[in-house]
């Protein structure tokens, strides 16, 4: 029989390993692998400062804040070959998940890829999530212009990155089809059915 | 095509999921196995171990003064540099250092991005470039320079390295500043064995992650230096603070977007 924390801790597991795993695949940019591997890092920090998370004013907050720590702290484990601005993407770090996924979830996690990870959170607790900038930025522990700005940026090089890729794409360069709706201001309504940590 | 909400909600629904009640029991006992070997990593190491004053024994012009160098300064021959300065923890706490790698000088060539000035004893640089400083023991069998396991990676850290919130951060007095010790995250063996059974299945290299350990530096200017430790240095506080205490940021530093 399970008791307190343990009992708790398998509660949230239940109720919210597989929204983590599916937030975890985005950040990873489709690495299904590396995925698990976050979620699991992120589990045992869970696990380990329970008392913490119990405490925290904004749980789902503080989950995702662990998430977006164990990519940060997974970029630097000692094999990983650290991204560098001027490289492109090695053929050994290709996500696992995209060949099945249809060309346009394909070409998503091609573009996801070429962003860096912080980055790649923005855009995911922004439009994934719906959180507002206040708490994207709470979740990355930045500034609210900080969120603006790498949403922004990331934004653009999507369009880019989706333009080049849709072969519907408009001839004139018009930055393509793909967040027509959604800008970096933009609000996002209360989603439904929308993924939670 | 779609927005980005639901291109994104269809690339996270594109993959299987296997469900939590399976793996409930596998997450139970990671965290278990985690929080016993947290408590008893920190039981092991005395309270006052991460607080060592490298200033003690400082001797001015030594290493431990102020930590962003001109690139004048940074030409000097490192060879005229003191002798590495004599620190030891505290009486009562002896921990591995009869085994741990002693620093030796380091005289050789210090190129732009990083200076250096003491390495491990039989150990020496195996890459320096604007975005990091590699220090490898000589001969290592892995010479890539952008492959760090086993070995001591500094950079200049970036945002998220800096402002990623991280648990059981210990201060650790370098150089007259406090910098940030901590462990990265460790991988639990299981996981680490179906790790390497899906790398061995897709094709892919065969890797193993022991400890390693981080400390974040402040370097002056608001920057900030992180390294990355491995525990086969097995080296205490000290010889922490000391070893980092010789490493200097140059203006032609540059922190990695990853």
């Amino acid at each position: 029989m399970r008791a307190g924390r343990d009992e708790e801790f398998a509660d949230f597991v239940l109720a919210r390993r597989d929204h983590l795993v599916r937030t975890a695949l985005l950040l990873t940019a489709g690495d299904r692998h590396l995925a698990e591997d976050l979620t699991q890092s992120t589990l045992t920090a869970l696990y380990v400062n329970w008392s913490k998370y119990r405490r925290a004013g904004n749980p789902a907050a503080y989950a995702r804040r662990c998430l977006v720590n164990a990519l940060i702290d997974e970029t630097r484990r000692p094999w990983w070959r650290r991204e560098r601005p001027t490289e492109g993407i090695a053929d050994d770090e290709a996500p696992v998940v995209a060949a099945a996924a249809g060309p346009q979830v394909e070409a998503l996690y091609q573009a996801l890829r070429e962003l860096p990870p912080r980055m790649r959170a923005v855009l995911v607790f922004r439009y994934f999530h719906d959180l507002s900038v206040a708490d994207t930025a709470q979740a990355l522990s930045c500034s609210q212009g900080t969120v603006k700005s790498q949403c922004a940026r990331a934004l653009d090089k999507l369009r880019t990155r989706l333009s080049v890729a849709d072969p519907d794409g408009n001839p004139d360069g018009h930055p393509g089809t793909l967040p027509q709706g959604v800008s970096p201001s933009s609000r996002a309504t209360e989603p439904s059915g929308a993924f939670h940590v | 095509m779609s927005d980005l909400r639901t291109l994104l909600r269809d690339a996270a629904g594109s993959a299987p999921v296997a469900p939590a009640f399976r793996a409930v029991d596998a997450d139970l006992r990671r965290g278990r196995r985690a929080l016993v070997a947290r408590r008893a990593r920190w039981a092991a190491v005395p309270a006052g171990l991460l607080v060592v004053s490298a200033t003690a024994t400082v001797v001015p012009g030594s290493p431990f003064a102020p930590r962003q160098r001109s690139d004048a300064a940074r030409q000097a021959p490192s060879a005229s540099a003191p002798a590495p300065a004599s620190v030891r923890p505290p009486s009562g706490t002896a921990t591995a250092t009869a085994v741990s790698i002693k620093l030796v000088g380091y005289t050789g060539t210090q190129p732009a991005g990083y200076t250096v000035d003491r390495v491990p004893d039989g150990w020496e640089i195996q890459a320096i470039d604007p975005y990091s400083l590699v220090i490898a023991p000589v001969g290592f069998k892995d010479a890539d320079p952008t492959s760090f396991e086993g070995k001591i990676m500094v950079s200049k850290a970036n945002e998220g390295e800096i402002s990623v919130h991280r648990d059981g951060v210990r201060p650790l007095r370098v150089g007259g500043v406090t910098a940030k010790f901590f462990t990265f995250p460790g991988a639990d063996p299981a996981s680490e064995r179906s790790k390497r059974a899906a790398q061995q299945a897709a094709g892919r290299p065969v890797r193993d992650d022991g400890t390693t350990f981080g400390l974040l530096l402040p370097a002056g200017h608001g920057d900030w230096l992180i390294f990355q430790l491995p525990d086969t240095l097995h080296w205490d506080a000290a010889t922490v603070a000391a070893f980092a205490a010789g490493v200097h940021l140059t203006s032609h530093a540059v922190a990695a977007a990853g």
